[in-house]
């Protein structure tokens, strides 16, 4: 909805959250594949711990049980 | 063995649902680059960046398995949008202001498209706001009042408004970045409220 997304950008508290709402809406509209090569990543150190994080999940029925 | 690389968001999400834990280092490999990079150029800072990444991720992880994504539109735009309101936490909370992130809701806001149905009273303000807002646009100067009109109106992406302009989608932006930043200028000089809450 364009209008809704006019007032939000309008009513956001600062610049900083407008801008921020602007990169959102620009990256929104660039395609996923284009990142792949990008410089700009996460450390590897961060990716690792999150993927030992999802992981650590298992599910018995319909519980989420952290193991550590 | 099937290479989880070829299958789309959608299955990997259902494969790590399922307590397939590869579909989820997938989905993080496939989309870590995008979101981060969404992150950093809004906060400017890498550690910061990479602080509101890390609970990004957190946060998609938790909602995974609590069951609240449904297929409503790109994985990686609920992602980013996630990460793009605890951007905004992390500004309020610097000025001790009420936070949006959606720990307390049991469903997820930023996965649902749809928006309920207002009182009468609120569709009235919405109709009032429009007005006023339709009026600001009009003060605008025309290169600016042309994108807001093609992407806010007519609801173009900013593609299209750069091939309907002739200009590059660099331009396009930064001619609604500036539309923005004057119509909150010039609302602010009438005394105009824009709020629609």
């Amino acid at each position: 909805m364009p209008m809704n997304e006019l007032f939000t950008l309008l009513n956001s508290q600062s610049d900083e959250e407008m801008e921020a709402g602007f990169w959102l809406r620009v990256f929104e509209e660039i395609p996923d594949d284009m990142f792949q090569r990008f410089t700009d990543q996460p450390s590897q150190g961060i990716i690792s711990a999150l993927k030992h994080y999802a992981r650590s999940y298992v599910l018995y029925g319909n519980e989420g049980i952290v193991l550590n | 063995m099937r290479d989880l690389r070829k299958l789309t968001d959608e299955l990997l999400v259902k494969g790590y649902m399922s307590g397939n834990s590869k579909c989820i280092d997938v989905l993080i490999d496939r989309h870590k680059n995008k979101v981060f990079t969404y992150i950093l150029v809004s906060v400017k800072n890498r550690e910061l960046a990479e602080d509101i990444f890390q609970d990004t991720i957190v946060k998609v992880i938790h909602s995974l398995k609590a069951g609240r994504y449904s297929e409503n539109g790109k994985f990686s735009s609920w992602v980013m949008r996630i990460g793009h309101n605890l951007i905004i936490d992390h500004y309020r909370k610097e000025k001790h202001l009420a936070m949006v992130s959606n720990d307390n809701y049991d469903f997820d806001l930023f996965n649902n498209p749809k928006f309920s149905a207002g009182s009468v009273e609120d569709n009235l303000v919405y109709d009032q706001v429009l007005r006023d807002v339709s009026k600001l646009v009009s003060l605008l100067p025309e290169a600016q009042k042309k994108v807001v009109e093609l992407r806010h109106y007519k609801g173009l992406s900013f593609k299209d408004i750069a091939e309907e302009l002739g200009v590059s989608i660099n331009t396009a932006l930064g001619r609604m970045r500036y539309a923005i930043i004057n119509l909150r200028k010039i609302a602010a000089e009438k005394n105009i409220s824009l709020s629609i809450n």
